[in-house]
C-alpha cells in the first residue's frame, strides 16, 4: 500500500499531538464508538496511537488509518475527559486531510463542498426543499412509505436516500433569509454594541427562522446587528472532510470580511460554525497571510448563548407556567468550546421553560456531520439510546444549537414517534419576549 | 517445542473468522497498557463467550503460543502487555451482567466495566466496593487478575474479598466453574494476573450503598505529617470507609490538569466515614478530625454537601491521568507497608527523590499502607537507568521496613526486576509449581510476575 501523507507538517503535528497520550484509557469511557463495539480501533486512544503510527512511518497502512479517522464522529468527548490535553477529534481531521493530500476523493462529496463554499447554492439548497414541501411531494413520500420500502428491500442508495428524506423536517420550513434579512437590525431599548451575525449555511437552509429569531434576540438585548449576506461556509464542512485546500480557501473569506470589521463580538448560533470560527485563529496561526485576521475573529467569536449569558439577557416580560423542557448539548458547543452551563442557565432563567435534565446529555446523538450518512448503523445506534433518553426525561420540547442536531434529533423522534418539540434555544428565548409584548401579555 | 505461529494461526482463522484480528493496524493497537508498550501481538482474539477462550486457548495449547488476556488496558504493572509473539485475548466484548438484588449478587462477563456495574447497581441500592481508580475504564476480569483495591479497600476489603464464584479457562482450554468452598481455587486465580488462567466470568457478592457518608480533608505542612496522621488514626482504632493521600506534586499536577482550585500544601488526606448511623458516623468524622490536627495539619475542613465531597474526590481520582503533565511517561511503584511505619518511609522517599533530582510524585491509599510512588520521565531525555536505580531504592525501603512490592496493581512486568529481593526463594519456588501445574507449557501471560530462572 503506497504511504501517501505528504504534507509534511502535518506528519510532524500529528506525532507531536499524539505523544502526549499516556494511554491511560480514559477516553475509553466516553467514546460512543469504543461502547459500541469495545474495540481499540474504535476508541480515541486506539485512534491516536493508529495516527500516530502512520505518521512516524511505522504503519503503512494508509486505507485502515484513515477509516478510523471517519470511524471517528469528532464529537471530542474525549478531548473533555483528557487529562492531558490529547485532540483525539482534531488529530482525525488532520489525519483524514495528511491521507488524501488535503483534498476528498470521492466525487459526490467534492461537489458537496464545492457547493458550501457558494452562498447562493444554499438557498438554492432551501428553495428545493420548499418546493419539496409546498408541492405536497414531502407528504406523499412519507405517506405512500414508497422510498421506506425500497430503503429496506434494496439498502445501499436506496437506504441513503431514506436516510438523507428522513431528516428534513416535517414542520414547514421557511424561506432562507439570507437576501431577506436587512444587514442592519437595529438594537431596542438602551444600546449596548454592535455585534456581527455570521449566519450558518445549514441555518440558512433549513433552520431561518431560528436564525432570524437569533437577530431579533440581539437586537432586543441592545445589539445592532450586522449580516454580512456575501458570508461563505466556516469550513467545518471541508476540514470534517479532510479538504484542507477548501479550508483554507473559505478561512481567507472570513478573514476578508470579518478580519477587521468594526463590531465588538462575532455571534452565531450554529455550535459547528462558533467552533470553527474560535479554532481559526490557532490553526493558521504560521499563514502570515491570515494569522493576524483570523487571530482576531477567534477572539471576537461567540455562540449565542454564550454571548447572551455573557451581556446578561434582559427580561423577557414573559410569566409561566413552563413547559418541560430539556437541552441537549451539542458536541461542538460543550466539547469543543466548552459552552455547557449557559444555554442551560438561559432555559432555567426562562419563565416559559421547566427546565429538566437529559440524562447524558453531552453524548453524541450521531448527527456528527455527514456521519448520519456515512455510517448509518452506528449514527442510528446512537440516536436510538438519545431518544430513548428524551422520553425518559418526560420533556415535552428537546432545545438544541447546532442545525446537524436538530435535524438528526427532530427524526429521531418522529421515528420514534415521541411528541417532542425540537427547537433552537433562540427560538424558545424570543417566544418568551414575544409573549411579554404581545397585548395583554405579562 | 517452538511455537507454531503458521499452523496455529490458520486454525485459529478457521475456528475464529472475524473475531481474529491480524492486519498491523489492527495488532499494533493490543500491545501497551496504560504504564508500558511491548511488541505488536502476532493476532489478537476479540472474545465474545468463554466459548471463544477455550477453543483459542486448545489451538495455543496444541501451537505452543503464547496467549495473554487483555481487559481494558488501564492496567499500571504491564500486566496485559506482551512481552514477545503472542496471541492477545481481549475480553473487552464479553459484558453480559445480571444483577440479583434480593440475593445481592451480580453475575458478570469480564468485559463489564466497573463503572458500568455500579451505575446498574445504583437504582438497587447497592454497590460493589472495589473501586480503583481506574474503574471508568478498566473491566471487571482485569480487576480481579490483578485483584484491584481501591479508596474503599480500606474498610471494605479488595475485590478478591467479593469474590463468590470464578468461571475460568486453563492454558488446555477446559473450562471450570468453582465457588470458593474447599480448596480455594479461585482465590489462587484471582491476582495471578492472566499466568494461570484466562477469567471468563464472576459471581460478585455485592453492598448497600450506605446511607450517611462524611468527608473531611486535611492539609498537612510536612508529608510525613500526613503518614504520622493515618499511624494515628490507625492508633485510635477508627475505621473510615477512605482514606487517601496526595502530596505536593500530585495536587499541583491535578490543579493543572483539572482547574478545581485545589490548595497548595506539602500533603492532603482525604478522607470518608460511613454508615447508617448518623450520629455515630458524625462522631467518627470528628475523631478523624482530631487525629489530623494532633498530627499537625494546617487545616481541615468537612465537607457540607455531597457535591462538595465528589469535588474533592474527583481530585483524588484525577492522579494518575494527570501525571502526564509532568513528564509523558511514569515509573508507577505500588508499595505497601505497615501503618505504623507510614511516617518514616514517606521521608525515606522524598528524600530519595529530592536527591535523584527526578521528579518524583507520591500519592496512594495511605489508610492501608499502599503508596504509588510514580517517578516521571520523558524517554528522550535519555535517564532511564537513573528511573530503574531510584524505583528500586524505593522498593528496597519498603522491603526494609517490611513491606511489599505490589499492593494492587499487580508485579506485571514493572516490578518484576525486585521480585527476587522482595520474595523468599522458596516462595518463589512455590509460585513456581503453582504455575507448572496449571500452565506446564508457559503458555498464560509469560514473562511476567516471576523473575526468570536463569540468567537469558
Amino acid at each position: 500500500m503506497e504511504h501517501v501523507i505528504d504534507l509534511e507538517h502535518q506528519a510532524a503535528r500529528i506525532a507531536e499531538g499524539a505523544d502526549l497520550c499516556v494511554q491511560c484509557g480514559l477516553c475509553l469511557s466516553v467514546c460512543p464508538t469504543y461502547a459500541l463495539t469495545g474495540e481499540e480501533i474504535q476508541s480515541p486512544r486506539g485512534r491516536v496511537m493508529l495516527y500516530r503510527a502512520a505518521a512516524v512511518g511505522e504503519l503503512m497502512d494508509d486505507q485502515t488509518v484513515l477509516k478510523a479517522a471517519y470511524d471517528c464522529l469528532d464529537c471530542q468527548a474525549c478531548q473533555t475527559i483528557c487529562p492531558s490535553g490529547v485532540k483525539p477529534g482534531e488529530l482525525a481531521l488532520e489525519t483524514r486531510a495528511a491521507l488524501q493530500g488535503g483534498q476528498t476523493h470521492s466525487p459526490p462529496l467534492r461537489a458537496m463542498l464545492e457547493a458550501f463554499k457558494h452562498p447562493w447554492a444554499m438557498d438554492l439548497v432551501n428553495a428545493a426543499l420548499l418546493g419539496y414541501q409546498r408541492s405536497g411531494l414531502q407528504g406523499w413520500v412519507r405517506g405512500s412509505g414508497l422510498l421506506r420500502g425500497l430503503a429496506s428491500h434494496y439498502g445501499g442508495r436506496w437506504a441513503d436516500l431514506q436516510t438523507m428524506e428522513s431528516l428534513l423536517p416535517q414542520r414547514p420550513i421557511a424561506p432562507a433569509m439570507r437576501l431577506r434579512r436587512p444587514r442592519w437590525t437595529p438594537h431596542r431599548g438602551a444600546y449596548r454594541g454592535t455585534v456581527a451575525f455570521f449566519l450558518g449555511c445549514v441555518m440558512n437552509a433549513v433552520f431561518s427562522e431560528a436564525s432570524a429569531a437569533s437577530c431579533e434576540l440581539l437586537a432586543r438585548n441592545g445589539y445592532d446587528v450586522v449580516l454580512l449576506p456575501e458570508t461563505s461556509c466556516c469550513g467545518a464542512p471541508h476540514i470534517e472532510e479532510g479538504d484542507d485546500r477548501g479550508y483554507r480557501q473559505l478561512a481567507a473569506k472570513t478573514a476578508r470580511l470579518y478580519g477587521d470589521l468594526a463590531v465588538d463580538a462575532i455571534v452565531t448560533d450554529c455550535a459547528a460554525c462558533g467552533a470553527e470560527l474560535k479554532k481559526l485563529g490557532r490553526y493558521f496561526a504560521d499563514d502570515p497571510e491570515l494569522a493576524t485576521p483570523l487571530a482576531r475573529v477567534s477572539a471576537l467569536a461567540r455562540g449565542i448563548s454564550e454571548f447572551l449569558r455573557w451581556a446578561g439577557i434582559r427580561e423577557t416580560g414573559a410569566t409561566g407556567p413552563g413547559r418541560p423542557t430539556t437541552y441537549q448539548d451539542a458536541c461542538h458547543l460543550c466539547h469543543a468550546q466548552g459552552i455547557c452551563k449557559q444555554p442551560r442557565e438561559l432555559l432555567q432563567d426562562n419563565p416559559q421553560v421547566a427546565y429538566v435534565e437529559l440524562e447524558g446529555a453531552d453524548a453524541c446523538c450521531g448527527s456528527a456531520g455527514i456521519y448520519n450518512l456515512s455510517h448509518r448503523e452506528t449514527s442510528q445506534e446512537l440516536l436510538k439510546g438519545k431518544v430513548e433518553r428524551v422520553r425518559r426525561s418526560g420533556a415535552e420540547v428537546l432545545a438544541a444549537e447546532n442545525p446537524g442536531c436538530l435535524l438528526q434529533l427532530e427524526a429521531g423522534c418522529r421515528e420514534a414517534g415521541l411528541a417532542v418539540e425540537v427547537r433552537h434555544t433562540s427560538l424558545i428565548l424570543l417566544d418568551a419576549y414575544l409573549e411579554g409584548e404581545a397585548p395583554g401579555g405579562a | 517445542m517452538e511455537p507454531d505461529w503458521e499452523g496455529g494461526l490458520a486454525e485459529l482463522r478457521a475456528a475464529l473468522g472475524r473475531k481474529l484480528l491480524e492486519r498491523p493496524a489492527e495488532r499494533l493497537l493490543y500491545r501497551y497498557d496504560a504504564l508500558l508498550s511491548g511488541p505488536a501481538p502476532r493476532a489478537v482474539l476479540q472474545a465474545e463467550s468463554a466459548a471463544d477462550v477455550q477453543v483459542a486457548l486448545r489451538s495455543c495449547s496444541r501451537h505452543r503460543l503464547p496467549a495473554v488476556a487483555r481487559g481494558g488496558a488501564s492496567g499500571l504493572s504491564g500486566g496485559a502487555v506482551p512481552t514477545g509473539p503472542a496471541l492477545v485475548i481481549s475480553t473487552t466484548r464479553m459484558t453480559r451482567v445480571s444483577i440479583d438484588p434480593a440475593g445481592r449478587l451480580a453475575r458478570v462477563e469480564p468485559g463489564v466495566i466497573n463503572q458500568q456495574l455500579q451505575e446498574l447497581l445504583r437504582p438497587h441500592g447497592l454497590y460493589y466496593p472495589p473501586d480503583p481508580q481506574s474503574s471508568r475504564q478498566a473491566t471487571l476480569g482485569g480487576n480481579l487478575a490483578e485483584n484491584a483495591g481501591g479508596p474503599q479497600c480500606f474498610k471494605k476489603g479488595v475485590t478478591g474479598d467479593y469474590l463468590l464464584e470464578l468461571e475460568f479457562v486453563t492454558a488446555d482450554g477446559q473450562l471450570w466453574q468453582m465457588d470458593r468452598s474447599g480448596t480455594d481455587l479461585p482465590g489462587l486465580i484471582v491476582g495471578s494476573e492472566g499466568t494461570l488462567a484466562v477469567i471468563t466470568g464472576a459471581t460478585l457478592r455485592l453492598s448497600q450503598l450506605p446511607s450517611q457518608v462524611r468527608t473531611a480533608r486535611a492539609l498537612f505542612g510536612k508529608l510525613e505529617e500526613a503518614g504520622r496522621a493515618v499511624a494515628e488514626i490507625i492508633r485510635r482504632g477508627l475505621l473510615p470507609a477512605k482514606l487517601e493521600l496526595m502530596d505536593q506534586a500530585s495536587i499541583a499536577a491535578v490543579e493543572q490538569a483539572f482547574h478545581l482550585g485545589l490548595p497548595s500544601a506539602a500533603a492532603l488526606l482525604l478522607c470518608d466515614c460511613d454508615g447508617e448511623d448518623p450520629e455515630e458516623v458524625d462522631r467518627e468524622i470528628a475523631e478523624v478530625a482530631l487525629a489530623f490536627r494532633s498530627a499537625g495539619a494546617l487545616q481541615v475542613d468537612l465537607a457540607s454537601n455531597p457535591a462538595e465531597a465528589e469535588r474533592q474526590w474527583y481530585a483524588r481520582r484525577s492522579v494518575s491521568p494527570a501525571l502526564g503533565r509532568i513528564k509523558p511517561r511514569r515509573m508507577n511503584e505500588d508499595i505497601v507497608v505497615p501503618r505504623s511505619e507510614l511516617p518514616q518511609v514517606m521521608q525515606e522517599i522524598r528524600a530519595l527523590g529530592d536527591a535523584s533530582g527526578l521528579p518524583l510524585v507520591i500519592f496512594g491509599h495511605a489508610g492501608d499502607g499502599n503508596l504509588h510512588p510514580n517517578i516521571m520521565y520523558d524517554p528522550a531525555e535519555g535517564r532511564w537507568a537513573e528511573v530503574q536505580a531510584l524505583a528500586h531504592a524505593i522498593a528496597k525501603v519498603a522491603i526494609a521496613h517490611g513491606g511489599a512490592l505490589s499492593g494492587e496493581h499487580g508485579i506485571g512486568l514493572a516490578k518484576r526486576p525486585f521480585m527476587a529481593e522482595a520474595v523468599p526463594q522458596e516462595t518463589l519456588r512455590a509460585y513456581r509449581a503453582v504455575k507448572r501445574a496449571l500452565d506446564p507449557l508457559n503458555l498464560l501471560n509469560p514473562g511476567k510476575i516471576l523473575p526468570e530462572e536463569r540468567p537469558l
